[in-house]
């Protein structure tokens, strides 16, 4: 009997253990998803910075391209975001320890929250870097529409400084996506 | 046959260190590149703001640099999340690896007391 006991209670840590998920599987869609994305951000951050000053430099002319690219990045988050069943993204404590003392009272909501979340997990963390990305696509999208300003009549662009410097800041967010992807899938 | 301890102290250890060996090497040069990056960035936003403010044709505003500024504290926070991923991804891969082995090598011995 005692055997027997032992026996179960091996193959139980065996099979039971066998295939532990800390984080979610390697989703392929994702994977593709954001290197198509980052091929048509670079490339139309890239334009936008060659022909700022001119009438097909400016934001209105380029709407469409914004669009279209908020569309891809909305299909991701919302796949991670049934993926995740609405858990937040439980950052490491002591990483998030760091982040609150550094950002003080400007650590965003959503990382707060999952401090006391009992439930985050990484599916949640997907959703969260698919909407950084979000962000940023935004910021650029202000930029072009309010800030940057070319030529004698003002209108709105995206000057090849800031060009370079926002594409240089939103592919760290991009490559925070693919490199977690990539590791999984290796 | 007995199961040692020790023997499957030794394969924990030689398949974590192989497990570990790749994934680290991934968080450990992932996460110092990227703060380099934002160093380097952080730095080219104040000169092509001074840049604007001598000649407003180069550079660019105050105002695009605050929304840079802001774009590239969302980028800290991505890449944040990621090694917190790549660390929990390469724990993963060892804690799997070490269950595999042990199943593998001590299996016989697990069938025999039955």
């Amino acid at each position: 009997m005692k055997k027997l006991l032992i026996a179960v209670a091996a193959s139980l840590l065996f099979d039971g253990c066998s295939g532990i998920r800390l984080v979610s599987d390697y989703d392929e869609v994702i994977d593709k998803g954001i290197t198509d994305f980052a091929e048509q951000f670079n490339t139309h951050v890239k334009n936008m910075g060659d022909i700022a000053g001119r009438p097909d430099g400016t934001y209105e002319a380029n709407l469409k391209t914004y669009n279209a690219l908020d569309s891809k990045l909305d299909v991701m988050i919302s796949r991670a975001s049934s993926a995740s069943e609405g858990k937040g993204c439980k950052l490491e404590k002591k990483i998030l320890d760091h982040v609150k003392l550094v950002l003080k009272n400007d650590t965003p909501n959503e990382i707060l929250s999952s401090d006391t979340a009992q439930s985050g997990d990484s599916n949640g963390c997907n959703e969260r870097l698919l909407v950084l990305v979000k962000n940023q696509l935004s910021s650029v999208k202000q930029i072009h529409r309010y800030t940057d300003k070319c030529g004698v009549h003002n209108i709105s662009c995206l000057r090849s400084a800031t060009a370079k410097t926002a594409l240089n800041i939103a592919n760290q967010s991009i490559n925070a996506v693919s490199i977690v992807e990539t590791a999984k899938k290796q | 046959m007995s199961i040692s301890a020790n023997e499957i102290f030794a394969k924990i250890i030689d398949v974590a260190e192989g497990a570990f060996e790749d994934g680290w090497h991934i968080v450990k040069s992932y996460a110092p590149t990227e703060f380099k990056k934002m160093a380097i960035q952080l730095a080219e936003i104040a000169e092509n703001i001074a840049l604007y403010e001598k000649d407003n044709t180069q550079g660019y505003s105050p105002e695009t640099g605050k929304i840079l500024f802001k774009m590239q504290r969302t980028a800290c926070e991505g890449v944040l999340i990621a090694v917190t991923h790549l660390t929990l991804i390469t724990i993963q891969k060892a804690l799997n690896g070490i269950i595999k082995d042990l199943k593998e090598t001590f299996t016989g011995v697990i069938a025999a007391v039955v």
